[in-house]
């Protein structure tokens, strides 16, 4: 699919300019505004604290509504109807009323959104201010032809998005924890049950079944020394115990733990991070920032990464609960050292492949197809959650580290990893 | 903490002194009618003040408030009242009669010193006719500031702390002392319920594997931890807690001493906040202890706090009441709900024998042929808030036995509001480098006073909310509680140790409001 936008790269949008509260505005303040509905919409996920396979699902759709307007823009850009699993039939523009591609693209991103999140009144207070402002201009009439097709598009989108089987997997059972050796237990602190143990029913944007790219290399789990399951247990468990300041540091930075539990007796609280995906779709952003990418640019970016970060999702959790694998911290307190601990805390699901591995693999896929395989970029994501911006020669390089914290952070074996960026590059061929 | 005040002296002196009842403003008279401080002389309060030293983040426990003990000092037939400050001076106040009282605290020499004071008791521990007074510490991470305190009774209402003299300085962490005499060799020996200082893995279920098994990791460090049982051997005491097999690691909040198998000999219940199960220590009458809490009872609270053993339905069998942190209030009880627990949790915490717990009071119904049926629920008093000292005693003297609860917690630190959405802004603006002083993150965390329960006891194995009927008391933090005949007319009256507020002085009015009705 990649290959049909090489054609939107070379395209130079011309400088349109946009009538906005009375004040001319250039194309580079619709791509800020762009990323501020982005910026906006991962703090409410985060603030919402959903999971990261559900933080996924509502990064992409409002993007893709938002993509969907803006490339009509752009005669080059095709639709994604019929690219993506169920997508057809997205409004036309009308033909006989003077519509502006890009507040219809604000527009149907806030209602796509507004129906994804918990604090709905987050997402529409931004679009009552983007109205307000809108309908005091002089050209009122064009807003409010934008406004209509934008809730159009969105409910098109939002119909769509309710057939993805995410409402029916609300109600699907818990996830039974199996009795075989090896196979997962819940972790400290919270031993919070199984997550999504059902994400595989999901429907994927471009993958032909969950499976698709299921690694062929697998690490199944052997009490017996000359295993490579106890191999690589004991290498992590070599390697956490003479942790440097650095990799701690790494291991902290890529943590993006949506939920931190901390237990001090009754004193017990969460903290809120952002998730892997929502790390990755501010990669992207600073990476459009960073090149002053046009909104239409901007928007390609941002639907081609969050596509690729929910299939990327789809595709890990299949396998997580396929083979069940037990946590390093549960099965090295029981086979090597009872005191041991991770350096970051193990989230609640199966440790077969590492989500953060193949997310922030195929996320880095996409953007050096976008942005290319030198492109170096300060990542300062992190900063609001107590780190120092990090400064990365290519996105695989940003992508290789994180999968490696997840081995010095002591909750992923360095098979795994290694299994899970493979994993990850695979999601490529569905572009 | 003390949860459960030890009311081993409660003098009881059937006069029939009746006193004018106190005319309330506007209101008919309560049973329970609630006297200020211009009445009765007793000013304390226990304010705790927080400081970056010293708040709950250095010490969990900081809130569960102080103590109350009552017993006549100085023998003239008033009960007097000791109540212990968490962070300030303790106070004991000499009952001059008619519900009025004198602060001597400073002549007496008896104000607790420096540290987190916990539990009181009173005891004539050199058996000289004259009470002593017995003060836990816990909280501060310097051994010093923990050691026991015993005041001698001079015999003129003064008093000389000897505990360093008696064996009984020792620093555990510690909530309340019991004393009883667990050898029957006619002393009274002292049981201590500790805890540990570290909270951070109190809800851990970490598991090893041994010869091939999957077991529960015990932590070893039981320093300061683990309960202790002293001996008293003429005068002097001595640890004997190894020997008689009570060697734990809980976060004990409170014990109750009763013959729990009725073979004459005291046991224990020890009441354990978090993943640990409560123990029962029956006694082998050779100097050791068992626990055998699974053979007697089929479930226990999960946070349990203060206890209570009595024999509430008159039956001749002693029955157990713990108390919890479920709420009644539909809102505030999802505002406050728990998540330790859940079904994974709770089958890992069955797995390694940390049994069934359940985040709510359990009221244990004694059958009288060694089995208990818990019937809190079916009682009416399985939710009573974050609460600490439960008693049972028949406030309106009709034979049957009410049931009394202190309850709350200065600061809602389990509120859901709190904990996702305003801890996060604030955690954000400290990761974005802008300083928090102590003050604006606590004045943060909701902070609600709620009302202690009163429940009357109907005789058929059921209690009524009588809250509102007995009192009109304002909602409170209320910790340590006592009752005791203070006014020598025939009925119970009570104290409550209040955080943040004025002690209750309860006068029960029960013989001035039925005088042929409650004549016990």
């Amino acid at each position: 699919m990649f290959k049909q936008f090489q054609s939107a790269r070379i395209v130079i949008l011309p400088a349109i300019l946009f009538i906005f509260n009375n004040t001319t505005v250039k194309a580079q303040d619709k791509a800020a505004t762009l990323h501020q509905l982005n910026t906006l919409l991962i703090n409410t996920v985060m603030v919402d604290f959903f999971t990261p396979p559900v933080a996924s699902r509502i990064y992409s759709y409002p993007n893709i509504a938002f993509y969907e307007c803006i490339r009509q823009d752009d005669p080059a850009l095709p639709s994604l109807a019929g690219k993506l699993n169920g997508l057809k039939n997205i409004p036309q523009l009308p033909a006989n009323k003077k519509t502006d591609p890009f507040i219809a693209a604000c527009i149907s991103f806030t209602y796509v959104a507004q129906n994804l999140v918990g604090s709905e009144y987050k997402i529409a207070d931004w679009r009552t201010a983007f109205t307000d402002s809108l309908l005091a201009n002089s050209d009122s009439i064009t807003a409010r032809n934008s406004i209509q097709y934008g809730h159009r598009v969105a409910d098109s989108i939002i119909a769509w998005t309710k057939k993805d089987n995410y409402l029916r997997s609300r109600g699907m059972s818990r996830f039974v924890l199996s009795e075989r050796p090896g196979s997962w237990q819940p972790t400290p602190l919270e031993y919070a049950q199984a997550l999504e143990p059902h994400w595989n029913t999901i429907r994927p944007f471009t993958l032909k079944t969950v499976s698709q790219f299921s690694p062929k290399e697998k690490l199944p789990f052997s009490a017996s020394k000359s295993s490579s399951f106890y191999k690589t247990m004991m290498d992590l468990y070599d390697l956490t115990q003479k942790l440097d300041t650095v990799k701690k540091a790494t291991a902290k930075y890529w943590d993006d733990n949506p939920n931190v539990a901390i237990n001090i007796g009754h004193l017990s609280y969460f903290i809120h991070k952002i998730s892997p995906g929502g790390h990755w779709i501010m990669i992207a952003q600073q990476a459009c920032r960073k090149k002053k990418e046009s909104v239409t640019r901007s928007s390609l970016a941002y639907a081609l990464t969050s596509i690729a970060i929910f299939d990327a999702f789809i595709s890990c959790w299949d396998e997580k609960y396929k083979t069940n694998l037990i946590r390093p911290i549960t099965i090295i307190n029981r086979m090597v050292d009872k005191h041991w601990e991770p350096y970051i805390q193990t989230p609640p699901f199966p440790e077969f492949t590492s989500g953060h591995a193949v997310v922030s693999n195929a996320a880095a896929t996409v953007l050096t197809e976008m942005f290319g395989t030198d492109f170096e970029f300060t990542d300062e994501t992190e900063i609001p959650f107590g780190n120092e911006s990090r400064h990365f020669k290519s996105f695989y390089k940003a992508a290789y580290e994180s999968t490696m914290s997840r081995v010095y952070g002591g909750i992923h074996y360095p098979e795994t990893a290694r299994i899970s960026i493979g994993q990850g590059k695979m999601l490529d061929y569905m572009f | 903490m003390t949860k459960r005040i030890n009311c081993l002296f409660i003098f009881f002196i059937m006069g029939f002194a009746f006193l004018t009842v106190q005319a309330q403003q506007g209101s008919a008279v309560k049973q329970f009618a609630l006297l200020p401080e211009s009445i009765t002389g007793v000013g304390f309060r226990n304010d705790i003040r927080e400081t970056a030293a010293m708040f709950f983040y250095m010490y969990e426990n900081l809130y569960n408030g102080g103590g109350v003990s009552i017993g006549d000092i100085n023998n003239d037939g008033l009960p007097d009242i000791y109540f212990t400050s968490t962070l300030g001076s303790n106070k004991l106040y000499l009952n001059l009669g008619n519900f009025t009282f004198k602060d001597i605290t400073e002549e007496a020499g008896v104000n607790g010193g420096d540290g987190i004071k916990t539990g009181v008791s009173m005891v004539d521990i050199n058996q000289d006719g004259y009470l002593d007074i017995f003060i836990c510490k816990s909280g501060f991470k310097d051994p010093n500031l923990r050691k026991k305190i015993l005041y001698i009774n001079n015999g003129n209402s003064t008093f000389t702390n000897r505990a360093a003299e008696y064996g009984l300085e020792e620093s555990s962490f510690t909530m309340q002392a019991y004393f009883f005499d667990y050898d029957m060799d006619g002393d009274k020996d002292v049981y201590f319920v500790n805890h540990p200082f570290d909270f951070s893995k109190s809800m851990t279920v970490q598991a090893t594997t041994v010869n091939g098994k999957e077991v529960y990791i015990q932590d070893t460090n039981t320093v300061y931890v683990s309960d202790r049982l002293f001996e008293n051997r003429s005068g002097k005491f001595t640890d004997v807690t190894k020997k008689a097999g009570l060697i734990n690691h809980t976060f004990g909040l409170s014990a109750s001493i009763a013959d729990i198998n009725g073979d004459g000999w005291p046991d224990i219940y020890t009441a354990n906040d978090f993943n640990k199960p409560d123990y029962i220590y029956i006694n082998n009458r050779n100097g050791s202890f068992t626990e055998k809490l699974t053979a007697y009872i089929n479930h226990v609270s999960f946070s349990a706090m203060g206890s209570d053993i009595s024999d509430f339905n008159n039956d001749g069998h002693e029955d157990i009441f713990v108390v919890d942190m479920a709420v009644e209030d539909p809102v505030r009880q999802k505002q406050l709900f728990a998540v330790n627990q859940n079904y994974d949790k709770f089958n890992l915490m069955l797995k390694f024998g940390l049994y069934y717990q359940y985040p709510r009071n359990t009221l244990q119904l004694n059958n009288g042929n060694g089995t208990y049926s818990e019937i809190a629920n079916f009682a009416g008093t399985a939710e009573t808030d974050w609460s600490w000292a439960p008693l049972f005693a028949d406030f309106d003297n009709d034979g049957w036995k009410d049931l009394y609860v202190t309850n709350g917690l200065k600061r809602d630190i389990t509120d859901w509001d709190y904990k996702v959405f305003v801890l996060d802004s604030i955690m954000n603006s400290m990761n974005r480098g802008k300083a928090v002083d102590l003050n604006t993150w606590l004045k943060s965390i909701p902070t609600v006073p709620v009302k202690n329960y009163f429940y009357h006891n109907n005789g058929t194995l059921k209690f009524d909310n009588y809250t509102d009927v007995w009192t009109d008391a304002p909602p409170s933090f209320s910790s340590g509680a006592a009752y005791a005949d203070l006014d020598n007319d025939g009925d119970l009256d009570l104290v409550v140790n209040n955080v943040d507020g004025p002690a209750f002085m309860f006068k029960n009015n029960s013989r001035e409001l039925a005088p042929a009705s409650s004549n016990f």
